[in-house]
């Protein structure tokens, strides 16, 4: 039996999972009603937002008479639909390096998009095979031969190898199968050399505990087998091996060059590393596979409880959904406003949205967030080095002898017309212009160095706006580099607000520094006392503001003996301030800390 | 979720209340002439004498349901509505009534609230025989404009004329009410008004600044934006001249928006503001007995329906507990020139103030919004501007 694995790559929205399913379905692993369904993406968020967020391999079989001969053959297709989002393009790498092979699915009425070309650099670099498959082209707005050029220019795959298919009518779809029977290479491992499987991802289920996903790169797992996980030194009895065929089904031995899952009695997802090798126990590998690097945390914020949430609750459901995904992590955090809490990272804002969401949605949980920031790497005087993540952490300014931000490689595709308003966002932003490219006549890829910082707001919104939704983006981290930045404090009535804190470069920090007291003002009731809002740098004061006190507050009537009535009014008035923090002695509503998220300049 | 949250009128045992006396009755007639413009009252405007009469009936059958609370009365307040809507036979019954149902020995004080417009001489002789001994009119300004405004009928010199018709039925203790802060009204207008009622010497006067309550026709008016309500600064500083006016002429402020020579003060509300009992009759008004709060059925309809069947027409009943009651008192308090005297508080609620209050006292008096002594605690000049905001500090948090 012949095998191939490849992913199935695309810029958002593409038509990956559609694409999947058509296979799926193709191969008769499920039924026409099950492929309108979206079989793979099952997660209700997923299926909500339509978008994937976590790759899966599922296998099915198909025969194919290879090109040249004349016998039918049995193939055991192995396949990865993976996420388009940039933010889990860490997934994206993960699947790649289980295969062979890619399909690069390119809209054929969007053409080449910034994940196109990012995940299309990312299987070269791993040396895979690549199809190129135009989709969609049962859209009356496709334009197959255009984009088959733009995949040409961009990409450098020959136009003409590009494969025309609808994912959704099914058009195409048996010449893409027998392409992929015979050009993509078979797996290349060794069958009777110690087992090295590779675990590209795992997921927790309450009743079987941990499941491993693996690619066996050498030899073979067996149901029974005693193995070892060489990363971590742990080790565990198979009880049960399985594929998923889209539904997960038992098998006795996943062979060399197969993926499949492993069921091991693990109950702790952190037991498992991703990238990690499995092998035989008595039978070891001397080497371990290369792995991957760690998930990069981009973004951080912080949770508290509020509401009827208590800080418990909040600690559980955040345990639980670390479980499924271990991209995200938290710690616990305190503050004086807002009370215990934690700190989490995230891989970007998107991600950050995606658990915020489902600890409100699957959990029950009512919390407040704090504006997201980004991880900065701090050289002491003493020659030290660490990262914070929260500028709280950031230590004496002289003791400080530079602090240094994340740095992104920005690749925009635009239409050309919008080039001259995102070159104006970029050098906003600080960025560094790096060159533009054309793609076909009307369009440009415009690449930009730009800190992390300045993308994680609005930078998203900020192109979609300027290009009509056009245009699109990605981006790689690039490193950490010095820059002129500063911490600025926020004082509310001469209380420094930890959670208000924010690390800016310090030419943005007036202006930053005063929008945030515009924005507090509004959010910060009048109280009995006139309150003084400032942003300071060290001990200097950049910007300020006042609250006024409450002018008038005074009912001339009583209600005549209807005092409740007069208790009800006053106790409304200070119901609302419940649900606020108080900092020394001023009441400042949730919604203020939020307010250093919106920039709106 | 308790009965009286999901409002079902929990019954209201009166053999669970405190059998101390209750000093307090006040008399709520729903009816008016016309509906003025700013007034959230609970009163209705098409009656006709039959159910006038009616009323009366039912008036004195729900006195009878309250019976076995002691009320012995040494202020009764009729109030509304326009208690001098009655047909002069009718008040006369309703009195003669309730006297036949309560004990009147301890009576030291009698309001009746009259339209400045209706009264008549004979209409206020019948009063005084009667037995009541004070008379209370709404004036509220006497600038035909702002009357306008407040869709106010009655004329600006119907108002000394009431007050001359009072005397001759041999009335002392006369109040006026004013309205300040109404839409287009200036420092100087208010001035006027505030004259023209200080001439008429009457030994209380009562100043409110206009409130737009929800849903009334003057506060939809401003939402709409069809009328603009006074500057807050020019309100404050209409108050502050009031006070400084009337303190001149030896009727000092003795409450937020009252005023009154020294021993005039309306008792009936100064039992309100000091947590003291009283017993209402009359749908929507609300009666307190010794820390149980309730209210009467705010519709005349369903009033009737609850005295017709001889069920006591009580909803919203609420017990205050111990915390909440001394929140409360303070709240009313602070809105008296006296304060909060610590003794007589501790006597009444068995709290001491300056322990329980100690953050507040502390907080608001470096704030100088209070004035603490030996004594007890009291507003400033500073802290009236807020006097909402500073009681409401007091307040027990619900729940
Ligand atoms: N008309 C048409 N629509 C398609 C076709 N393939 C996909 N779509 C639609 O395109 C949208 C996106 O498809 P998905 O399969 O969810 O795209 P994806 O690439 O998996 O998206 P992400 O996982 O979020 O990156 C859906 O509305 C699909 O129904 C096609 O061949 N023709
Ligand atoms: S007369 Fe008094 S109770 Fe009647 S509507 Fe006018 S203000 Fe209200
Ligand atoms: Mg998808």
């Amino acid at each position: 039996m012949q095998i191939r694995n490849f992913s199935i790559i695309a810029h958002i929205d593409h038509g990956k999972s559609t694409l999947s399913d058509r296979l799926l379905m193709r191969a008769g692993a499920i039924t026409e009603r099950e492929f309108k369904e979206q079989i793979l993406d099952d997660m209700d968020l997923e299926r909500e937002r339509g978008i994937t967020i976590k790759a899966s391999a599922v296998t099915v079989f198909h025969e194919h008479t290879p090109a040249g001969s004349t016998k039918a053959e049995k193939f055991m297709l192995n396949f990865i639909d993976t996420p388009g989002h940039v933010d889990f393009h860490y997934e994206v790498q993960k699947a790649l390096q289980a295969c062979e092979g890619a399909i690069l699915v390119v809209d054929s009425t969007q053409g080449v998009q910034a994940q196109t070309v990012a995940n299309a650099y990312a299987a070269v670099d791993v040396g895979l095979e690549i199809i190129p498959v135009i989709n969609k082209i049962d859209l009356p707005g496709a334009r197959p031969e255009v984009v088959a050029e733009e995949i040409e220019q961009v990409l450098g795959f020959p136009a003409e190898d590009a494969i025309l298919v609808s994912a959704k009518t099914g058009e195409g779809i048996d010449e893409l199968i027998e392409k992929l029977c015979d050009i993509l290479p078979p797996p290349r491992g060794l069958p009777d050399a110690p087992t090295r499987a590779l675990i590209f991802d795992s997921i927790y289920d309450d009743y079987r505990g941990v499941i491993t996903y693996v690619r066996v790169v050498d030899g073979e797992l067996r149901k029974g087998q005693k193995i070892r996980f060489m990363g971590t030194d742990k080790q565990y009895q198979i009880t049960d091996l399985g594929k998923l065929m889209p539904r997960p089904k038992q098998v006795e031995r996943i062979g060399t060059g197969e993926v499949g899952f492993i069921v091991a009695a693990i109950k702790d997802l952190h037991d498992v590393r991703i990238g990690d090798t499995v092998t035989d126990l008595a039978n070891p590998a001397t080497e371990a596979l290369p792995g991957y690097k760690p998930s990069q945390q981009m973004v951080y914020c912080d949770f508290y409880p509020s509401g009827k949430t208590q800080y418990d609750e909040l600690r559980d459901a955040m345990d639980r959904l670390s479980l499924n995904d271990s991209s995200f992590s938290f710690e616990p955090e305190s503050n004086d406003a807002l009370g215990f809490g934690f700190r989490c990272g995230f891989l970007g804002l998107l991600h950050m949205e995606i658990i915020q969401e489902r600890l409100e949605r699957e959990f029950n949980i009512q919390m407040i967030q704090t504006a997201p920031t980004v991880t900065y790497e701090v050289k002491q005087t003493d020659g030290s080095v660490f990262r914070i993540d929260s500028p709280s952490e950031l230590p004496e300014p002289t003791t400080v002898e530079e602090i240094r931000e994340p740095f992104i490689l920005m690749n925009l595709i635009l239409p050309a017309d919008s080039v001259g308003n995102l070159m104006k966002l970029c050098e906003d932003r600080r960025g560094t212009y790096k060159k533009t490219e054309y793609i076909g006549a009307t369009r440009v890829m415009l690449q930009y160095e730009l800190p992390l910082a300045e993308v994680i707001y609005d930078f998203y919104d900020r192109l979609k706006s300027a290009t009509k939704g056009y245009g699109t983006m990605d981006f790689d981290f690039i490193g950490f580099r010095h820059g002129d930045l500063v911490k600025m404090d926020i004082l509310v009535n001469g209380d420094k607000v930890d959670a208000l804190s924010v690390i800016v470069h310090r030419d943005h920090a007036e202006a930053r520094g005063r929008k945030l007291l515009v924005r507090l003002k509004e959010e910060i009731d009048r109280h009995l006392f006139e309150i003084p809002l400032q942003a300071a740098i060290g001990g200097k004061i950049i910007a300020r503001e006042t609250i006024k006190s409450v002018g008038k507050n005074v009912t001339a009537k009583c209600y005549g003996g209807d005092v409740t009535r007069k208790r009800k009014l006053l106790e409304k008035q200070k119901e609302g301030k419940k649900r606020m923090k108080r900092v020394g002695s001023v009441d400042i509503p949730q919604e203020a800390f939020m307010a250093i998220l919106e920039s709106d300049d | 979720m308790t009965l009286v949250q999901l409002g079902i009128p929990r019954s209201l045992d009166l053999r669970d209340l405190p059998r101390a006396e209750i000093p307090g009755l006040y008399v709520h007639i729903p009816f008016c002439f016309h509906k003025c413009h700013y007034c959230d009252f609970y009163s209705i405007t098409r009656q006709t004498e039959e159910r006038m009469t009616r009323f009366i009936d039912l008036m004195l059958r729900e006195a009878e349901l309250w019976r076995d609370l002691r009320v012995k009365p040494k202020t009764i307040f009729f109030g509304g509505g326009t208690p001098s809507l009655l047909p002069l036979e009718q008040m006369r019954r309703l009195i003669e009534g309730l006297r036949n149902r309560f004990d009147f020995s301890q009576l030291n004080e009698f309001t009746v609230e009259a339209n400045p417009a209706t009264v008549s001489l004979e209409y206020c002789q019948m009063l005084r025989e009667a037995g009541v001994d004070r008379l209370s009119f709404g004036a509220q300004s006497f600038n035909p404009s702002e009357l306008s405004t407040l869709e106010r009928h009655h004329n600006p010199d119907d108002v000394p004329r009431s007050v001359e018709i009072a005397h001759r039925a041999r009335f002392t203790r006369l109040n006026v009410d004013l309205i300040y802060a109404i839409p287009g009204q200036d420092l100087a207008s208010w001035s006027q008004s505030l004259e023209r009622a200080i001439a008429l010497n009457t030994p209380h006067l009562s100043c409110y600044g206009l409130t737009y309550e929800p849903n009334t026709p003057i506060a939809v008016k401003r939402r709409l934006g069809l009328l603009q309500p006074a500057e807050e600064s020019l309100e404050l500083q209409m108050l502050h001249h009031t006070r400084d006016c009337l303190a001149q002429i030896g009727k000092p402020a003795y409450e937020i928006s009252n005023y009154a020579t020294f021993g005039e003060e309306c008792r009936h509300n100064l039992l309100y503001w000091n947590g003291s009992s009283y017993v209402a009759l009359g749908p929507s008004a609300s009666s307190h007995v010794h820390g149980t709060r309730w209210k009467n059925r705010p519709h005349l309809g369903e009033w009737e329906a609850s005295i017709t069947a001889g069920e006591r027409p009580a909803v919203d009943i609420e017990t205050l507990t111990p915390l909440q009651r001394a929140g409360e008192l303070a709240m009313l308090q602070l809105r008296l020139s006296a304060g909060l005297n610590f003794d007589a508080f501790s006597t009444q609620t068995g709290c001491d103030a300056r322990t329980i209050f100690a953050d507040q006292l502390q907080r608001l008096s470096n704030l100088q919004m209070i004035e603490i002594d030996e004594r007890g605690f009291r507003l400033t000049n500073k802290g009236l501007n807020v006097a909402d905001a500073v009681a409401s500090e007091f307040l027990a948090p619900s729940e």
